[in-house]
């Protein structure tokens, strides 16, 4: 720990090295501690390579990930990509867990190295730490365990069943694996748990067994007792025999419908094997780890840029770092927030909005309104006026995700800056009309619109499972809504339907919904 | 707060390779597709590169995911940075349809809407590709005395052999029944005795109980002195020769080098050679090859002479014939060795000489098990001389293939076409 009156830069020149890197995190988190009071977990830094930067993009940054050839062929991309100079790998990347492992290139320079511990273990670790989306639906401290079981458990189903069968099982939940989320936490029953200790899931555990079994009886008769009344049966069991009532055709239940698709397939389909449904449920617990950080990138690299501009410029207040160091840091913050322009770049271009600009625009904005706010902000922000920027600052990083931190906290002068509007895009016409602008008029719709787009429904339909005729023919039903006129693209339903089938075995139909009139749009089967 | 650095630089390489590899395979088509693709406008010098760059367009393994059509429908867009509009007013699309839809939020990226990407395999691999499912026709394993290959079979155990051979757990068995057997008489010996002992020490007979206890140690002195291995003890393992059925074959690459044959035409027969050459080398672990090149006289080169030299003369197409067999009848006999011609030329040869080729054609086609020709002719002159007497052949003949190449692009098919197992032996192509 530094103390002292006079203070010097801790490093001078571009080469790191392992006593400047310890030395950085130890200023950087002197830093936290004393100004911020962000709360940490512990940081596990680890220097790589250039290939292992891209190994670490191809499988999404874990580091122990199942076999599959999707991610040889992603890294390959990558990898030629960046040996031919066309991409850049990223300064660092950073996974949620227990202790957060940031990988950090070892091209950087000593300046970055600083800069990417200030932005990744001291921001992106107080993200994780701290967001109820994180805390709630992730298990950091478990998530290496449960892969390595992963990847052990796909590697002894290869040997037993065959490469093939394994990976095509694999291939069909991929498919389906961005639609098996669940939207609200809920308590799934006893089965949730995961058991790695056992090396391989036993093929028949008591579990299994039971599952299985539910199965079957699902598709046998309800074993109503015939001789007893209704009202005898209603008070016996507790159980109320199902009036006659006009059937349509998309109301058969077998439960309540369900939104994970994945979760329902690997309870109830009638043909998968054990090991089949294992996969099945690997495939959707790691992106059920993953998908808190789909729903939390402009505000997770908000706060992680925002984090390591603050300790840049408190380390150059206290000389702890010389000019050349923190102009380059400033530069590559700059850099990173880059923002492409409607009329520079064209309306595509101007449609592609950087999480890293958004973010912290809106961190470094709610900031301004707690320290020196204006009457404008007065108006728009009563509460945030005179209050504890360290308070707020947690408040923003615990209690939002994407869509509701803009939909709260996009203020007016944000919307002037990036010179927000909103365009209309119709297919049928030729022109795209300017819809609104950033002004007084426009302000709320621009919030509201630039909020909804960050729904995870903007990005991935809501696919549900509404039921499953059990006693008929077993066919699985399933619906998306339409919004405004927006179905999903012809391929990939039918790569839906097909991956769908391979699972259930039985004939699978997917219906499309207008939202407004409950009407069904379209419908379409597969294996029938 | 505790925090740890760690080096993972030195962690094993190509923690991927796997992942790569079965990505190949799954796009095994599409890859193959790629390579010959490529294959056609290799130079020679390229086609030894231990990294081969290849693009591959629609591997087929487009990653499907539920997604919205929003081209489709009418989307209401932000958009940052406009400087110039007011509301209400009007933008023309621009004309490459890119219009204002947000690209996905997912975490992947794998569906960015571009089919095609390229990257690296290595020699082996590229190799592989360019000839899977070739192979020389009518390979025949050839039994003979001459044949210097053996294998070793393993066939017993015997009592004499080296040290290496020896079989320690039997040995330690027989050691061990030995000494034990040997045990036996010593210690019932030994227990009389020292039960006798004892009666002698008891009735105080001094002179029985000395030579007791004489007899005593002596027993135990010749227990101390059992061996523990002893030669009858040894065993070895025991492993006899036995001839393995070799497949041998030998290609003669005969090749045009005369005046007639252009710049051009002799780059194109270079590069069929040359795909000769890698195919056989990387195949096959043991054909011998023999490069002749003739223009009116025919000598045996090397490999480089015959590939980057520079020769010219007259044409006299039968003396590389007359030459192949001389060679062969020297060095390779036809009882243990299967025999493989191919043959490149324009057709063009001394008017004399008609007969001789005929003769020499038909010797050949005796002894080989296959005869590729392939005639270069970059303008189409109708059927040449030479064609013509091959053409006569190849009736009798079924083993004897033909085919015409015009341009370098035209070779890596052609060649495709020779060396496929359905065959090309007795098929013309024009």
């Amino acid at each position: 720990m530094r103390s002292g009156t006079s203070k010097r830069p801790f490093f001078e020149g571009p080469s790191w090295s392992f006593e400047k890197i310890c030395e950085a995190m130890e200023l950087c988190e002197e830093i936290n501690d004393r100004e911020l009071g962000l709360p940490l977990r512990r940081n596990q830094i680890e220097i790589v390579n250039a290939e292992q930067m891209a190994d670490a993009y191809a499988s999404f940054g874990l580091p122990v990930m199942y076999r599959h050839w999707s991610i040889g062929k992603s890294f390959l991309k990558t990898w030629d990509k960046y040996c031919r100079g066309k991409m850049n790998l990223a300064y660092e990347m950073i996974l949620n867990s227990d202790p957060c492992i940031s990988y950090l290139m070892e091209t950087n320079t000593m300046a970055m190295q600083l800069a990417v511990i200030a932005h990744a273990c001291i921001g992106h670790n107080a993200f994780f730490t701290n967001n109820w989306l994180f805390k709630t639906r992730t298990q950091p401290d478990f998530i290496i365990d449960y892969l390595l079981y992963a990847r052990n458990y796909i590697e002894w189903a290869e040997e037993k069943y065959g490469q093939r069968a394994v990976e095509r099982t694999i291939d069909w939940a991929h498919v389906l694996r961005y639609v098996s989320v669940d939207k609200f936490q809920r308590r799934r029953g006893r089965d949730e748990g995961v058991d790695v200790d056992s090396k391989q899931k036993p093929e028949t555990s008591d579990e299994m067994e039971a599952m299985l079994r539910r199965i079957k009886r699902a598709g046998e008769s309800r074993g109503v007792n015939p001789e007893k009344s209704n009202e005898e049966e209603e008070e016996e069991t507790g159980y109320s025999p199902p009036g006659v009532r006009e059937i349509r055709e998309s109301s058969w239940i077998l439960d309540s419908p369900e939104e994970n698709i994945l979760y329902y397939i690997e309870k109830n389909s009638p043909s998968l094997e054990p090991w089949q449904r294992e996969i099945v449920r690997i495939v959707r617990l790691v992106w059920a780890y993953m998908y808190p950080q789909v729903l939390t990138k402009v505000a997770n690299e908000g706060t992680a840029t925002w984090v390591e501009r603050y300790i840049t410029n408190r380390l150059r207040e206290e000389d702890l770092i010389d000019n050349g160091t923190w102009l380059e840091i400033l530069h590559s913050i700059t850099d990173v927030i880059f923002q492409p322009e409607l009329t520079t770049h064209g309306p595509r271009w101007g449609a592609h909005i950087n999480p890293y600009a958004l973010g912290y625009a809106i961190l470094a904005d709610v900031e301004r309104m707690c320290k020196t706010p204006d009457e404008e902000d007065a108006r728009w922000f009563p509460d945030l006026v005179g209050s504890d920027w360290r308070k707020v600052l947690l408040h923003l990083i615990s209690d939002f995700d994407d869509q509701s931190l803009v939909y709260e906290y996009l203020g007016p002068k944000v919307m002037r800056k990036f010179r927000m509007a909103i365009l209309c895009d119709d297919p049928n016409s030729e022109e795209i009309v300017v819809r609104e602008i950033a002004d007084d008029q426009g302000y709320d719709k621009i919030r509201k619109t630039l909020a909804a787009r960050y729904d995870y429904e903007f990005s991935v339909p809501d696919l549900s499972v509404i039921g499953a005729k059990m006693k008929g023919d077993r066919s699985l039903y399933l619906r998306y809504t339409v919004r405004g006129g927006r179905k999903m693209t012809k391929s990939s339903l039918e790569g839906a339907l097909h991956a769908l089938w391979r699972l259930w075995g039985y004939p699978v139909f997917i219906e499309a919904v207008d939202a407004e009139t409950g009407k069904t749009v379209e419908r379409f089967g597969c294996g029938t | 707060m505790t925090y740890w650095v760690i080096d993972r630089r030195q962690a094993p390489k190509g923690r991927n390779l796997p992942n790569r590899l079965r990505y190949l395979e799954r796009a095994r088509r599409a890859v193959k597709r790629a390579v010959r693709r490529q294959a056609r406008n290799l130079a020679i010098r390229d086609v030894d590169k231990d990294e081969q760059r290849i693009t591959i367009q629609s591997d087929g393994l487009a990653e499907i995911v539920p997604e919205w059509d929003y081209g489709q429908c009418v989307n209401d867009v932000v958009v940052f940075g406009n400087f110039m509009f007011d509301r209400g007013d009007r933008i023309p699309k621009p004309s490459a349809g890119g219009s204002g839809g947000g690209a996905g939020g997912r975490a992947s990226d794998s569906g960015e809407g571009e089919d095609e990407f390229t990257f690296s395999l290595g020699k082996d691999e590229f190799l592989g590709y360019l000839f899977e499912g070739l192979e020389l026709p009518d390979l025949k394993p050839r039994d003979d005395e001459a044949v210097e290959e053996h294998t070793r079979k393993y066939a017993g155990i015997v009592d004499t052999g080296p040290p290496p051979m020896m079989d320690l757990r039997r040995t330690w068995f027989r050691s061990s029944g030995r000494r034990v057997a040997l045990r036996i008489a010593l210690e019932a010996e030994l227990e009389e005795v020292r039960a006798a002992l004892e009666k002698a020490r008891d009735a105080g007979d001094e002179e029985e109980a000395g030579r007791l206890a004489k007899r005593e140690k002596e027993i135990l002195k010749a227990l101390g002195r059992i061996p523990m291995f002893d030669d009858v003890d040894v065993r070895y393992r025991f492993y006899t020769k036995v001839p393995q059925p070799t497949t041998r074959a030998v290609m003669f690459c005969l090749m045009d080098v005369s005046g007639s044959m252009g710049e051009k035409e002799k780059d194109i027969a270079k590069r069929f050679f040359m795909l000769l050459y890698l195919f056989l080398t990387t195949r096959y672990a043991r054909v011998d090859i023999v490069f002749i090149r003739h223009h009116h006289t025919a000598e045996e080169v090397d490999e480089e002479k015959f590939f980057y030299s520079r020769e010219s003369g007259g044409t006299v197409v039968s003396t590389c014939l007359e030459k192949m067999l001389d060679i062969q009848k020297e060095r390779y006999p036809e009882e243990s060795w299967n025999i493989y011609a191919a043959q490149a030329s324009d057709g063009d040869n001394f008017e004399y000489d008609a007969n001789r080729l005929a003769k020499y054609a038909e010797m050949c086609l005796e002894i080989v098990q296959y005869f590729a020709y392939i005639e270069i002719e970059s303008m189409r002159r109708g059927s040449t001389s030479v064609w013509r007497i091959y053409e006569s052949l190849a009736a009798k003949h079924p083993h004897l293939a033909m085919r015409r190449v015009a341009e370098a692009s035209e070779v890596y098919p052609v060649f495709r076409e020779l060396f496929s197992p359905k065959g090309g032996a007795g098929k013309e192509a024009v």
